[in-house]
C-alpha cells in the first residue's frame, strides 16, 4: 500500500498547541462539572468544542509535498490495527476512551515532560503547579467515575498480547507506515490498558 | 481543504437556504440505525436523521438521491455504491451526510471519490489499495460537502481529515484523505441528545460498548487524543534538535577542514 500524497493542509506546530490548548479547556470543563450542572447549555457546548477541535488533532499519516512524512496519532494507529478485529463491542471513542489512563502513564513512564504535556497537564487539573503525575491521577480518578469499560472489558476473550503487538506490525506494513519510537509507546499503552 | 463549522441555531438550515444550488439533486446519506445484539437501538440519532430529512427534503423542497447506512463502519462496498447511485441520479457536486460518524466518514470518502472524477469501477476499493489512484487528476470537481452530525463520534469525524473504511478481509480501518475543497459542519446543540454515562451504561446492560459513546467517553477519548498530540509535538522537537545537532556538527567538520594541517 503506498501513501497518500494528496492531503496537504495539515496543522502547523503553532496551530496544533493552540488547538491543544482550546481541547484541553473544553474537555476539562466537561469532565469537571457534573451532568446536572446549572449550565447545561455551556456543558453541551464545551462538549461539541472538544469534539471538533479534537478531530482536528488526529493524524493519520499523510505525507505532504513539503513537510515530509508524517507519523499517525497513535489512536488512530490502535484503532486501525485493533478495533474490528479484537474489540468489537466497543465504538471508537469508547476504545479511545479506555486508553486514556494507559496513554498517560506512557508519557509518564517515559519521563515525557514536554512543555505541551506540562501546559496539557495544568489546563486539564486546574493546578498551575501541575506536572504528568498529577495528570495521570486526574486521569484514573476521572475514568473511575465515568464508568467507561476498560479495554479488558471490550475485548472478546483474552486476547493474547503478543499477538495484538505482532497485528499492530502487520498494519504497519499494510499502510508502509512506519510508528518508529511510537511503537514502544503503543506496547506500553497497551500493557497497561489490558491489566487495568 | 477548508473547513466550516457552524454551531448556531439552525445551521442546517441556514446553510441549505444559503448554499445549496435547488436546480440540482443532492446526494443525501444518513444513518440508519441498527438494532445492537440486546435489541436497543438509537433513538435519538433516528429522530435526528427523521427530522433532517424532513428539512432537506421537505421543507427546502431538495431534490435528493437517498442512501442509507446501517453498519458501525463503512466499507469500500457501500462507498462505491453510494458513488454509483449518485452518478446514476446526477448528484455528483452536492453531498450532505447526515447521522453518526459511519454515515459522515462514508459521505466524505463518497465527496473524495466524486471530486477527483474518478470514472473507473469500484475507486473507493481501488483507492483504498493505493491512495493515489484517480488523485492525479488535476482538474478536481468542485463538490459542496455538508455535514450534519448528530452524535459526538460525527462531530469528531466530520473535523477530521480522513475517513475511516473498514476492510473486511484485512480487519482493519483504513484511512482514506478527504479532498474536498470546502466542507461544511453544521451543529445545532438544540438538536444534538448527547447521551450522559448513566442512562449509556444502563442501555450497555453487560459493561461493553454497546450503543454509542457517553459524552464523559468522548471527552476521555478526546484527552487520549490531546496526550497524543502532546507527545508527538515532544518527538518533533527531538526530531528539531537532533536535524540541529547535524547541522552543527556539520558545520564544525566543514569548518576544520578548512584549518591548514601543519
Amino acid at each position: 500500500m503506498q501513501k497518500s500524497d494528496i492531503y496537504s493542509s495539515h496543522l502547523s506546530g503553532h496551530d496544533a498547541d493552540i488547538i491543544l490548548d482550546v481541547t484541553a479547556n473544553s474537555l476539562a470543563h466537561v469532565l469537571q462539572t457534573s451532568n446536572n450542572c446549572d449550565d447545561r447549555i455551556l456543558w453541551k457546548s464545551h462538549a461539541v468544542n472538544a469534539a471538533i477541535h479534537s478531530g482536528q488533532l488526529l493524524r493519520y499519516g499523510e505525507i505532504t509535498d513539503s513537510q515530509g512524512v508524517f507519523t499517525r496519532s497513535m489512536p488512530v494507529a490502535l484503532s486501525s490495527a485493533l478495533l474490528p478485529k479484537y474489540f468489537p463491542h466497543g465504538n471508537l471513542l469508547t476504545f479511545w476512551a479506555a486508553l486514556c489512563c494507559g496513554m498517560c502513564k506512557a508519557a509518564l513512564d517515559n519521563k515525557r515532560t514536554t512543555p505541551a504535556l506540562t501546559r496539557l497537564s495544568r489546563i486539564i487539573t486546574g493546578n498551575i503547579n501541575a506536572s504528568c503525575d498529577d495528570l495521570y491521577e486526574w486521569t484514573e480518578r476521572k475514568f473511575l467515575e465515568s464508568n467507561a469499560p476498560t479495554l479488558a472489558a471490550l475485548t472478546e476473550g483474552t486476547p493474547d498480547i503478543k499477538e495484538i503487538l505482532n497485528e499492530l506490525n502487520a498494519n504497519q506494513s499494510l499502510f508502509g507506515i512506519d510508528d518508529g519510537p511510537l511503537a514502544f509507546y503503543m506496547e506500553e499503552i497497551l500493557h497497561h490498558s489490558l491489566n487495568k | 481543504m477548508s473547513l466550516k463549522v457552524l454551531t448556531t441555531k439552525k445551521a442546517l438550515q441556514t446553510h441549505l437556504q444559503t448554499a445549496i444550488n435547488k436546480s440540482y439533486p443532492v446526494l443525501l446519506i444518513t444513518s440508519e440505525p441498527a438494532q445492537d445484539e440486546f435489541g436497543l437501538s438509537n433513538k435519538a440519532v433516528e429522530t435526528f436523521v427523521n427530522f433532517s430529512k424532513f428539512t432537506i427534503g421537505v421543507q427546502y423542497g431538495l431534490k435528493n438521491i437517498h442512501v442509507k447506512h446501517t453498519s458501525a463502519y463503512p466499507t469500500a462496498r457501500c462507498v462505491d455504491e453510494a458513488v454509483a447511485m449518485a452518478k446514476r441520479g446526477g448528484a455528483t457536486t452536492q453531498i450532505i451526510g447526515v447521522g453518526s460518524g459511519a454515515a459522515i466518514d462514508c459521505a466524505k470518502a463518497v465527496s473524495s471519490i466524486l471530486s477527483t472524477g474518478d470514472n473507473s469501477d469500484n475507486p473507493c476499493h481501488k483507492q483504498l489499495r493505493n491512495p493515489q489512484h484517480g488523485r492525479l487528476n488535476k482538474d478536481m470537481t468542485d463538490v459542496e460537502l455538508v455535514l450534519a452530525p448528530s452524535t459526538l463520534a460525527g462531530i469528531m469525524a466530520s473535523s477530521s481529515t480522513s475517513s475511516l473504511i473498514l476492510d473486511p478481509h484485512e480487519e482493519a480501518l483504513i484511512p482514506l484523505s478527504c479532498t474536498s475543497k470546502i466542507t461544511t459542519v453544521a451543529v445545532d446543540s438544540d438538536q444534538l441528545t448527547l447521551q450522559e454515562a448513566a442512562s449509556a451504561i444502563e442501555k450497555r446492560r453487560d459493561g461493553r460498548g454497546g450503543i454509542g459513546a457517553s459524552v464523559q467517553e468522548a471527552a476521555l477519548a478526546a484527552l487520549t487524543i490531546c496526550i497524543d498530540a502532546a507527545i508527538h509535538s515532544a518527538m518533533n522537537e527531538d526530531l528539531e534538535n537532533s536535524v540541529r545537532s547535524i547541522v552543527c556538527w556539520s558545520t564544525v567538520f566543514n569548518f576544520s577542514t578548512l584549518i591548514p594541517s601543519d
